[in-house]
Order: structure tokens, then sequence, then C-alpha cells
């Protein structure tokens, strides 16, 4: 598969096309990081890492490639095992207490939101995720879920929202999720 | 609040500038409860994202990374149809490196042999007492030498020498030992009686006295002779029209070949590896036959060597 097609499949969704590059390339984004005090396990994970924000830049219509696709995820892992590298010495060496706590609280409300997500429906999930992760216009989500128009996409938008918003506010209260 | 909600989207989205964003900054600041708002949308646009980020991973998770051995993921179709080009490559390589190739008989070695000479002696003479015995079962007792004037004179030849053959002009007979036995003669004796020579033709004892007429014609056609060198196989001949057709194994091992000419006919016989072998006009391939006849072999040698 061609980097312009797999790149046109990505626009359009087709899920099967992150798979191809997944393993396609994943041999040599593993070799890389573990060549670099890695695992396989962390390497995989930033593989990962590096093949969704991939994903969520061509589902915008952000990315310009300017370079092979092969090339543009290469440097991605590098950078994210480089920080990952530098946040285990920051930390090996000073403990900023404010700043982990932060990222547990933050966790947490992560978790929670995922928990309600799980359970709306799946419409509702693929309009709220197209919107919010892979940043579709309400045209590209109308034409993508057969809608008949985009009032339609932002009428069933805002209901989705509503209903998640009120499964996280019925579950939790406003402490719970704020504490 | 529900204009609040899309602002609040467009400034978590970063879609927010200019004028428009400095003012919902400036409300933020003044206003907690927005402020807790645009923090409560910012967790749950996080949280669809990382709900979002866990269904591809969990789906990349799925997918197989292990190096593809292709024959394993191979239909059986694709594998039979490598399995019969596998064999049918090995087949050829071994049919092509086993195979030996004949050497027809064009490739043999042709060695002419051209008739020799002039001092040829006429005919062949034999000892008249023998003549009897030759031609009915005879016990055969002592021995008698018979000599002539002329030497035998053979040469050796082998397809890797091209010489002229002469014929034995003496015939000399010694049977070392009497031994009391009965014994059919073998066929390819030249009968002297079909010898149409005066000189032999004669019923005195004495030796006959070679006439004017005697002298055996050297007018004769030069005999072809083609071996073809067959590892491991029979020797085996044909002879017609002058060309002499050789086959089989000679073992690397030189051949003489005997030529007895008389006016009206020629017999040939082949020496090989101590053994005699007659040879017969014919159109087809037959075996060599080697001679039994004691006899005739001690006459053969005698032939051959002279002695």
């Amino acid at each position: 598969m061609k980097d312009s097609e797999i790149l046109d499949r990505i626009a359009n969704g087709d899920e099967q096309a992150l798979d191809y590059l997944y393993k396609k390339y994943y041999r040599m984004m593993v070799n890389m990081v573990v060549k670099n005090n890695g695992t396989e396990v962390e390497a995989k994970d930033i593989y990962q890492e590096a093949l969704i924000v991939f994903w969520q830049k061509v589902s915008s219509g952000q990315l310009v490639l300017t370079s092979k696709i092969s090339t543009y995820l290469y440097s991605i892992c590098q950078n994210q095992w480089r920080k990952e590298l530098e946040h285990r010495g920051r930390y090996s060496h000073e403990r900023v207490d404010g700043e982990e706590y932060q990222s547990h609280e933050s966790q947490e409300r992560r978790k929670i939101v995922m928990k309600c997500m799980a359970e709306l429906g799946e419409t509702c999930r693929k309009v709220l995720t197209y919107y919010y992760f892979d940043g579709l216009n309400m045209t590209e989500i109308a034409k993508r879920m057969n809608f008949a128009n985009t009032d339609t996409v932002k009428t069933k938008k805002y209901k989705c929202k509503k209903r998640l918003d009120s499964l996280i506010r019925g579950r939790y209260t406003t402490s719970d999720f704020f504490d | 609040m529900n204009s609040y909600r899309d602002v609040i989207d467009q400034y978590l989205s970063r879609s927010l500038d200019g004028e428009r964003l400095k003012d919902f900054e400036a409300m933020m600041s003044l206003d907690p409860n927005l402020r807790e708002q645009v923090e409560f949308e910012q967790s749950v646009m996080e949280g669809i994202s990382d709900y979002r980020k866990e269904e591809l991973k969990a789906r990349l998770d799925a997918v197989d990374v292990s190096p593809v051995w292709w024959w394993g993921s191979a239909g059986n179709v694709t594998k039979a149809l490598v399995t019969a080009v596998s064999v049918g490559i090995v087949g050829y390589m071994g049919y092509v490196y086993f195979d030996q190739e004949q050497p027809s008989p064009g490739d043999g070695i042709a060695v002419q042999v051209d008739y020799p000479a002039d001092d040829l002696f006429a005919g062949i003479q034999f000892n008249p007492d023998l003549i009897p015995q030759i031609s009915k079962k005879v016990s055969v007792t002592g021995a008698q030498k018979v000599r002539k004037e002329s030497k035998p004179m053979v040469r050796d030849y082998s397809v890797r020498q091209s010489r002229a053959v002469t014929t034995l002009s003496e015939v000399t007979s010694i049977m070392d030992e009497p031994e009391e036995r009965t014994f059919d003669l073998d066929v390819n004796v030249p009968n002297p009686v079909d010898i149409s020579d005066d000189a032999l033709s004669t019923s005195s004892l004495e030796d006959p006295v070679q006439g004017e007429g005697d002298a055996l014609s050297t007018d004769r056609q030069s005999i072809d002779i083609l071996t073809v060198s067959k590892n491991n196989e029979k020797l085996r001949y044909k002879y017609y029209d002058g060309k002499l057709y050789l086959y089989g194994d000679f073992d690397e091992q030189p051949y003489e070949l005997l030529e007895i000419n008389a006016k009206t006919e020629r017999k040939l016989f082949l020496y090989h590896k101590e053994k005699y072998y007659s040879i017969r006009t014919s159109d087809k391939t037959q075996d060599l036959e080697p001679i039994y006849n004691t006899t005739l072999l001690k006459e053969l040698h005698l032939f051959r060597t002279g002695k």
C-alpha cells in the first residue's frame, strides 16, 4: 500500500490502514526504543501513541506530510521516547509532589469519563469521538455517519454531550469529581 | 449556559482568538463557576479522547506483528504449486546430472584400413593332411606344423591407431598334446574347399606350387572400421559392404582384426583381451561370439603371432 493510499484511507476513517501501518513498521520502531534503554513493552506503547497522534492529525486534516510516513512516525517515536527518558531522569532525582499529585487526580477524572462513555450508545460515542478526538467538523461527521445535514449532527452532538454530562454528574458529585 | 458551552468548546479547542479570547479569559478570571465549568468540560474532552485512544490501542494490540513465515500463511494451492515446482527443479537437475550422453555412431572414431599391398603371398595354404580333418569329425592326434614361405604379417590396431592390417598367409597348426576327442568343427573355419585356388585344390601331398594365377589379388576394397565405445555393454558388431561397426565396452584395450583373404572370399576374426571372435557378413547388429573351437583357436593364434 502506498503512502498516499494510506493517508486517504485514514482520512476516511478506515482503521485497517492503521493496522497495516502498525504491522509494517513495528519492528523498526521497537528496535529504536530497545536500542535506547527501552523494553519491547515500552516500545509498543510509544509506537501506539505515535500512531494515534498520526491518526488524529490525518483525520483532522492538520497534517501536511513532506516525508515518508515511516520517517514521520520514527521521528514521533524518537521524540516521545526522549521525553519519557527525560521524565524518568527528572523524577528519579527530583520528586515534585505537586505535579505528581495533579497527574493522579487527572487520571482519576479521565477514568470516570471513560466509564460513562462506555455507557453511551454507539452513535453517541462515534459523534463525540469524531468531534473531540478526530477533530472532524460537522460536515465531515454528517458524511461519515450518513446524517441528512450538519444541523442534524449539531443536534445529535449536543444531545450526546448532555447525556454524557448527566451520567458523569449523576454518578459523581461535583466534590467527588474535583476532589 | 448553552451558549457558554459552545464558547467553552471553542476555547478548549483553541479556536477562539483575538478579542473573543481575551474577553473569555477575563470572564473566567472573574467567574469561578465559569472557571469550574471550563475545567469540567476539559476533563470530559480528555476523557473522550482517552476512551478513543484505548479503543485504538486495543485494536492495535490484536494485530499480529510476529515475523511472517509465508509458508505457514500460504494457502494449500500455493503450497502445492511451490512443492510441484521444487520437485520439478530437483528432478530436472538430477536428470541432467545423471544422464550420460551416449555417443552416436557418427561420433565414433573411424579407422580406415587400407588393404595392403604388394608383398602379399598367394592365398591360404593348408596342410593337405588336415583337409579331411576339417571337413568331418575326426580324432585329432599329434601336431603338425606347416610352414609357408612367407611369414605371417599381422599388425595390431586399436581404436587409437590407424595402421594397415595384412593377412596371414602361413598356416601353422600345432597341436601340442595328443588328445583323443571328437568335435564338430565350427562353421567359421574357412573351408578350403570353398576357396578357389589352384594350389589348394591339388591332391598332392607336396606343397602346392604357386602358379602365376595364384597371386592373391591385392585389388581389394578397404575395410572401414567404426568403433563405438559403450561402457558396460556387450561387444557387438555389424559388418557389410566393407564396413565394420564395433560396439561395446572394449575397456580401453586394443583389439586386433585378423583378415583371411582368399581369391573370392574374405574372412574376419577379432582378437580382444585374449579371446577370438568371428565376424560374419551381416547388416544386422550381432553379438561378438567368442570362438571356443580349440583347433581354430590355435590356428588363429598362429595366424596372429606367427609362432
